[in-house]
């Protein structure tokens, strides 16, 4: 019984350097075979999903620009109103001297024995006004209002030219400037 | 066949197990180069496409949302006080008409108004920041009482188009009970914007300080008198008994 299993056993050979460089050469071709095919289907189906991706999102940009399209009188009539009151603040910003106010005011304080001859305003910010007084008394008076009084809303004031004529009467000449 | 010969097919014998295998690398590495690479910088591109593509989905969709938001009514009723107020081109003869209208209304006499383009009534600086605009100076003279020229100053800067008093010469002459005043004033007109810019810009927003500067300026009136539709008287036709005297 034991002579007839020796008999089938097969005898074993052990393999050649060779063949076994063989076999890992055959098995690293098959594992790369095998990971270049993983790899080129992975790169297919993502290269394919992002182009289906892409066509979803131009379609829809697509029809976003159609409706823009559509809207384009709202959105031109907004750019236009946009465009003047943007303007209007730039011509608003500049700082003008308010006329008609200084105008008032000087007349408010001009008070007994003085006349306003004359009021100069330029672009800038400089308000020359002449006028005259009765006598010294009231031109005092006049001085001590305008330097004293807030109203006027000025912070610098100079009395530029003062003239006296033979009947006691004087001539001013007045500028105004810094406005507060 | 000699012994080197037969040396020969024997090493050729050796190397027979490899080809195969070495065939398949050099294919699979080949391939990959040749092959795979393009995809990989195609798929980088197509992403980088498809994020520039969601940001400009995005601001689109952001831009419909405000267009679909505003009321082209609305907007097309303020656009027009806006032309009122800041017309496209320059009109001198509206503004002449507009300050002789003002002037009458406010009892002052108009002696003269003359309307002065080459003259710039702004200094350097003011020029600078108003350069965009297309800028009239108008040179207006007036008689009327120091009350009335005082009302003239206050209105003429609530009129449409917009002025804007840029210098005052006021005389008064107290024994006449008169005052006089040569007022420099200042008109303007701008063009429409050239174009809307890109698609996907963002639809402009009018600030708080806009709508403030939107709610005075609705204020501001022509003082001209509304020109409305002109009746014609209705002409007979037909003939109406041709030979009665």
């Amino acid at each position: 019984m034991v002579d007839q299993s020796i008999e089938f056993l097969k005898i074993r050979r052990a393999k050649t350097k060779q063949e076994i460089l063989a076999d890992k050469v055959r098995g690293i071709s098959m594992v790369a075979l095998v990971i270049y095919s993983v790899v080129l289907g992975g790169i297919f189906s993502t290269w394919f999903a992002l182009g289906s991706q892409e066509k979803n999102l131009l379609k829809q940009i697509d029809v976003k620009e159609t409706r823009i399209e559509e809207l384009k009188e709202v959105e031109s009539s907004e750019v236009i109103l946009k465009q003047r009151l943007s303007a209007l603040s730039q011509i608003f910003a500049i700082k003008r001297l308010p006329y008609a106010d200084i105008l008032s005011r000087l007349n408010g304080i001009l008070g007994e024995g003085i006349i306003l001859a004359n009021v100069t305003i330029e672009s800038g910010s400089e308000v020359i006004f002449t006028g005259e007084a009765s006598n010294s008394p009231y031109l005092a008076k006049f001085i001590n209002r305008l330097l004293s009084g807030e109203e006027i809303g000025f912070g610098k004031i100079t009395l530029t030219q003062l003239n006296r004529d033979e009947t006691g009467k004087y001539s001013f000449s007045i500028s105004l400037t810094e406005p507060r | 066949m000699t012994p080197d010969q037969a040396e020969g097919k024997k090493d050729l014998n050796l190397l027979r197990p490899y080809w195969l295998p070495i065939f398949t690398l050099v294919t699979v590495v080949a391939l990959s180069l040749l092959f795979l690479k393009p995809k990989l910088d195609e798929i980088a591109r197509l992403r980088q496409n498809i994020r520039q593509e969601k940001a400009k989905l995005s601001a689109l969709s952001q831009k419909v949302t405000a267009l679909e938001g505003l009321s082209l009514p609305q907007i097309k009723e303020r656009v027009d006080i806006a032309f009122k107020v800041l017309p496209v081109k320059g009109n001198v003869p509206l503004s002449m008409a507009t300050i002789r209208a003002l002037a009458t209304a406010t009892g002052n006499e108009l002696s003269s108004l003359e309307a002065n383009p080459e003259t710039s009534p702004v200094d350097q600086a003011e020029a600078e920041k108003l350069k965009d605009f297309s800028l009239y100076n108008l040179k207006v003279s007036l008689t009327g009482s120091d009350e009335a020229i005082r009302t003239f100053l206050q209105k003429i800067i609530s009129v449409t188009p917009l002025t804007q008093t840029v210098s005052l010469d006021f005389t008064s002459e107290r024994l006449k009970g008169l005052g006089s005043a040569d007022i420099g004033i200042l008109t303007f007109s701008l063009p429409l914007p050239e174009s809307l810019g890109k698609i996907e810009d963002p639809v402009p927003v009018i600030t708080s300080g806009e709508e403030a500067l939107f709610q005075k300026i609705s204020q501001l009136a022509s003082p001209l008198q509304p020109v409305g539709p002109i009746e014609i008287a209705p002409v007979p036709s037909g003939k109406e008994n041709l030979f009665g005297f």
